[in-house]
């Protein structure tokens, strides 16, 4: 008598399949159920599974529902892709994988590199020798430029050889214009030996001194105020 | 379109792409460097679409998602040279996809440690689903449901996510995962069974996964 065989990758779910010579009364396993769903089962094990179903309702709903969850699955997956991978994308993307591949192994043509604007080509530039007599033209323009301004600075009348005027009118200035004071600037020497600055010095210094130590601005009392060891130490440093 | 035909086409398809990835690696070893980028850009424009989804579900962020498939064809033309003709191609390169959104995940999470967080990433995203809808009820419950089932697919530990996306989502048999992966394919439907109760029970509130629709029958038929 044949026996049923049991399925090890279940685990504690482990279904009895029985062998093909056999007519199948045992409900499919989920094991069986998920390879007829995903098309992984072998053409004789379809066959036992199918004869099953034709006489379970139960195990036929089973697989209904097995099946429609792979091509659900299935489908999910590929409209996820294709929403996001649109033709025109993967066109692109190919166009770059190739010419990738070609910068790769160097068989794209490099690009153009544009010529510096410069003279006209060698082939349409004027004659060797047209050129030669043209620098030589030039220098000799120099040279006569040259000589002749020397010609012109020596024919000019302040020319150190040129006739030179015997005499240059100078103005004459007023002796009377005092330049400087003519007060004695230098302190006085006294008596008792000791120095004395005349008086108008004096005035101004003790003006100079007050102005210093006095705020000069009304609206900036204040601001001494609140700083009057600053107006000290600058007046005794001074 | 019935499953036979179904990997005919693909058998077909990956037969063609070795060619053409062998023609490029003989081209490049003959110094034909022109004529093997005209060759890639073929191979750039049969994989990229597919490229870009699955690190579209790694990584989720656009922008990311367009520099990780620029470096992922960058590092298959560069190390073309590698390619065993035996071997193919679409596994080969999934792999550099898959290998280069891994880092790109260890760099964010290594990121994540020492910058705070921005706040723009949840705007982007909101901004972006902004695509013409029928109503804007049924606008807000699509973004909902996709939502809900990328967050519960990014909840997966990496392996799990790994196996749901290629074998589900891209549609690779369990064997081919298992050679992308280095892994059994015996483990490669373990943890296809293990992801699918996870989801199943990260999305037990979400009733409409288990109704049947004609979204979902075209998606089945695709």
């Amino acid at each position: 008598m044949a026996r049923p065989v049991v399925s090890s990758s279940e685990g504690s779910e482990a279904a009895v399949i029985w062998p093909i010579s056999r007519p199948n009364r045992r409900h499919l396993s989920e094991t069986r159920l998920i390879e007829l769903a995903f098309s992984t089962t072998t053409e004789a094990e379809r066959e036992v599974s199918h004869a099953h179903i034709r006489s379970c309702a139960r195990c036929a709903s089973r697989v209904a529902e097995s099946t429609a969850f792979a091509d659900n699955l299935a489908a999910a997956a590929a409209a996820d892709f294709e929403e996001v991978f649109a033709p025109e994308h993967l066109t692109a993307e190919r166009e770059r994988i190739v010419r990738r591949i070609e910068r790769l192994v160097g068989c794209q043509q490099s690009a153009r590199v544009l010529m510096f604007p410069v003279a006209p080509h060698a082939g349409h530039s004027a004659p060797k020798r047209l050129r030669h007599w043209l620098a030589v033209a030039a220098a000799a323009g120099l040279v006569a430029g040259v000589t002749l301004g020397q010609f012109v600075h020596l024919m000019h009348p302040m020319a150190p050889g040129a006739g030179v005027p015997e005499r240059i009118p100078l103005i004459d200035l007023p002796a009377a214009i005092p330049l400087v004071s003519s007060a004695p600037a230098s302190p006085v020497a006294r008596s008792d030996g000791e120095y004395v600055l005349p008086d108008e010095e004096e005035v101004f210094l003790e003006e100079l001194e007050l102005s210093l130590i006095s705020p000069r601005v009304s609206e900036l009392q204040a601001f001494d105020e609140l700083t009057p060891r600053v107006r000290e130490v600058a007046v005794n440093v001074w | 379109m019935n499953s036979s035909t179904m990997s005919t086409v693909a058998g077909t398809q990956a037969a063609t792409d070795t060619r053409l990835a062998a023609a490029i690696k003989q081209l490049l070893a003959e110094g034909h460097k022109e004529q093997a980028c005209e060759r890639f850009a073929e191979i750039v424009e049969r994989h990229q679409r597919r490229a870009a989804r699955i690190a579209y579900y790694y990584l989720r962020d656009p922008a990311d998602v367009d520099d990780a498939v620029q470096e992922a064809f960058l590092k298959a033309f560069l190390h073309l040279s590698t390619f065993r003709e035996d071997l193919v191609f679409e596994l080969w390169f999934t792999r550099i996809v898959i290998n280069g959104c891994l880092d790109r995940l260890k760099a964010r999470v290594r990121r994540a440690r020492w910058l705070t967080p921005a706040a723009d990433a949840e705007r982007d995203v909101a901004e972006r689903h902004t695509a013409p809808e029928p109503s804007p009820e049924d606008a807000l419950l699509t973004r909902e449901r996709r939502a809900s089932v990328a967050a519960a697919v990014d909840r997966l530990p990496d392996r799990q996510r790994m196996v749901v996306v290629l074998t589900h989502f891209e549609g690779y048999s369990p064997r081919e995962v298992s050679v992308m992966m280095g892994l059994n394919e015996a483990t490669v439907r373990v943890h296809l069974f293990r992801a699918v109760r996870a989801l199943r029970k990260l999305l037990k509130s979400d009733r409409w996964l288990v109704r049947s629709s004609p979204q979902a029958k075209e998606a089945r038929q695709r």
